[in-house]
């Protein structure tokens, strides 16, 4: 006999977005129902940190987004291992594997990404892996030999991830992409050699600007399947992982009148084409603030703000503001990257490039300046004040006339940051106590510091 | 509550609260591993001190990945909970304040505890000029919700 649930609140796909959004609705709200969607076999985790896992170092266990006694103590109802499989909009209902039901109020679809493969010939012929969920770590790690050889379609940031995991467990790799360079979607082409230089060194067979054309099986040789470059040349592997890229997850959405634009089309409040549903997450394709345009970008960041912007509209309808950019930081073997903004393109339209890079040690720095902003950046291994560009980027503050010695991190720059930094907070939301007036640091848009008003003596404002 | 607040006009740019700091927490005289860090222009004459500013809404707790980094919703403490902290140095990319810091050592972030359990924070207590204070504030942060 199916059950028929009610909530208030109900959301689909327990990810980070998902998870922030409960948060937020039970800082308005604390009574009304909560059901959470949760579609995968285990308590909501860290998605990224399923390579810990992989590699033998953490257990689902231990990276649990919240603690189980989180949900119960928010009066959070998870149903965990029971996906949705069915919305019926007409009567607020969203109908789940088992046959149950629940009816919503207020739904938040947030049902992230799923690897997307292309079609390539014989693929369905060779046993394949993604890295994207609890079960491809499962099936990953049962599939993985000491001294096998993997083979790795796509260099991104996923297939960066499944590398670095896999070198570290013994197993051989050669990784191909389609696209001339390494990490095509995020770094330039000179700071793809950084990072492919740094595969190299540790022993990973990297192939660029190379497609596969085939997948079939090896005739004879040390590895039973093979792979046929678009120029021809054969690849022998015991194991294929395809990270070939993510798109969203929205199959649930089939044959409903939900708005679509290769992912789900938000308002800045998060919501959906149709009213009470919202969405959030890597399911969404929104405006990002420094580009102007409507992008795709599966990212924890993004999810999280996402998550909250969603959980508090749903919960009374009042607006946060969030000003969604590229953001990446990533590390191969240990060298750190940090790259924001359209940092992938090589040469960009009307803007200045400035390149401050040290081979040996290695360091790179590139930074892309239009119009007088900021517009990307990418720093390789001295990423330290990476936060502060960002908030310039992100800030658009105007560094026309100092943009090459600030790069250069020289006393013009210095100056220049120091004077931001004062001029941005000074008589706003930041009050320190009367003695120290001289210093206000960053300060414009988030009230960073209501304890700071109140020591003033201030009402916040609500 | 209290917090540590800054006066860069008082500072001398010595460098004994970052050293302090990271004697007190990773038992080397390093400054480059306090979790306070004195940024200098000789020629500008000032020293400013890039600590942990304890935001209200902080970027580096949505950014945190390993959920090392969250905020304590009574008080507004930022609690780091290094076990967790998997060193993705997501929060050095999104601090405004250079507050959240790399450590290659332990592969591990360098955050700013406020020195929890002890009676002043190491970096105030090594200050010899005053520029790094620890001051009672009201306790009311997210006291109306
Ligand atoms: C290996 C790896 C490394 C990563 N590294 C980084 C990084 O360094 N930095 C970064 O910013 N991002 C990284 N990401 C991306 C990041 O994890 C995602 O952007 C983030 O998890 C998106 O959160 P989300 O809540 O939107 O979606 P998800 O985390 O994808 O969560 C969605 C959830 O919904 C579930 N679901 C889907 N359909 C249904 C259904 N019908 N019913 C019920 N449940 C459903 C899914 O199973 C999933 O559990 C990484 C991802 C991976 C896989
Ligand atoms: S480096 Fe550690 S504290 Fe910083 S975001 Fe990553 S996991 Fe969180």
């Amino acid at each position: 006999m199916a059950d028929n649930l009610k909530s208030h609140y109900v959301i689909v796909g327990a990810g980070i977005a998902g998870i922030s959004a409960v948060d937020a609705i039970r800082e308005v709200d604390r009574d009304r129902d909560i059901i959470v969607i949760n579609g995968e076999n285990v308590e909501p985790y860290c998605r990224p940190l399923i390579v810990d896992v992989l590699r033998g170092e953490k257990s689902f266990d231990e990276i649990h987004l919240r603690e189980p006694d989180w949900y119960k103590e928010r009066n959070v109802t998870l149903i965990t291992g029971d996906p949705a499989s069915r919305l019926d909009i007409a009567g607020n209902t969203v109908e789940l594997e088992s046959g149950n039901t629940v009816t919503w109020e207020k739904l938040l679809i947030a049902t992230g990404s799923v690897p997307s493969t292309p079609p390539i010939k014989g693929l369905d012929t060779v046993p394949s892996h993604t890295l994207y969920r609890e079960d491809d770590i499962d099936a990953l790690k049962a599939a993985c030999k000491k001294g096998d050889k993997a083979l790795l379609a796509g260099i991104g940031l996923i297939g960066l991830q499944a590398m670095t995991s896999l070198k570290e467990l013994g197993v051989e790799i050669t990784a191909v992409e389609l696209m001339p360079k390494v990490l095509p979607l995020i770094l330039d082409q000179k700071a793809s050699e950084y990072a492919k230089r740094r595969l190299e060194e540790h022993g990973i067979e990297v192939i660029v600007g190379s497609g596969i054309a085939e997948f079939k099986p090896a005739d004879g040789g040390d590895h039973p399947y093979a792979a046929v470059t678009d120029r021809g040349s054969e690849i022998g592997f015991d194991l294929l992982v395809m990270a070939t890229g993510m798109r969203p997850e929205l199959s649930l959405l089939d044959g409903t009148e939900i708005d679509i634009d290769r992912g789900i089309v938000v308002t800045p409040q998060m919501a959906t084409s149709v009213p009470g549903i919202y969405a959030a997450g890597d399911v969404t394709v929104f405006d990002n603030w420094i580009e102007g345009h409507a992008d795709l970008h599966a990212h924890w960041v993004n999810a999280f703000h996402q998550g909250r912007i969603a959980g508090v509209n749903m919960a009374d309808g009042r607006t946060e503001q969030y000003r969604p950019m590229y953001l990446n930081s990533l590390s191969i073997f240990g060298l750190p990257i940090i790259t924001f903004g359209s940092s992938r393109i090589d040469e960009p339209e009307d803007a200045d490039v400035f390149i401050k890079e040290n081979p040996g040690r290695p360091s790179f720095r590139r930074f892309v300046v239009k119009d007088g902003k900021l517009i990307a950046a990418t720093l390789i291994n001295d990423v330290q004040n990476a936060g502060v560009f960002q908030y310039l980027a992100r800030e658009k503050v105007d560094i026309g006339d100092i943009a090459s010695s600030l790069f250069e991190q020289d006393l013009a720059g210095m100056d220049f940051l120091y004077q931001h930094h004062e001029k941005v907070v000074s008589g706003e939301n930041i009050d320190w106590p009367e003695s120290m007036s001289l210093i206000k640091w960053f300060k414009k848009d988030h009230s960073h510091t209501r304890w700071g008003k109140k020591e003033a003596g201030e009402k916040s404002k609500k | 509550m209290r917090r540590i607040y800054t006066k860069p006009d008082l500072c001398s740019g010595c460098r004994a609260c970052s050293i302090a700091c990271a004697i007190a927490h990773f038992g080397v005289a390093d400054d480059s591993r306090g979790a306070i860090q004195i940024l200098r222009n000789p020629f500008m004459g000032f020293e400013y001190q890039a600590v942990c500013r304890i935001c209200e809404e902080p970027e580096c707790v949505a950014a945190c990945m390993g959920i090392a980094l969250t905020r304590d919703p009574d008080t507004g403490q930022i609690h780091f909970d290094e076990d967790r902290c998997i060193g993705c140095w997501m929060c050095t990319m999104v601090c405004p304040h250079q507050a959240a810091i790399p450590d290659p050592k332990r592969g591990k972030a360098i955050i700013c505890d406020q020195c929890e359990g002890r009676d002043k924070p190491a970096c105030v207590a090594a200050c010899s000029t005053g520029a790094v204070t620890f001051i009672e504030v009201e306790d009311k942060v997210g006291a109306e919700g």
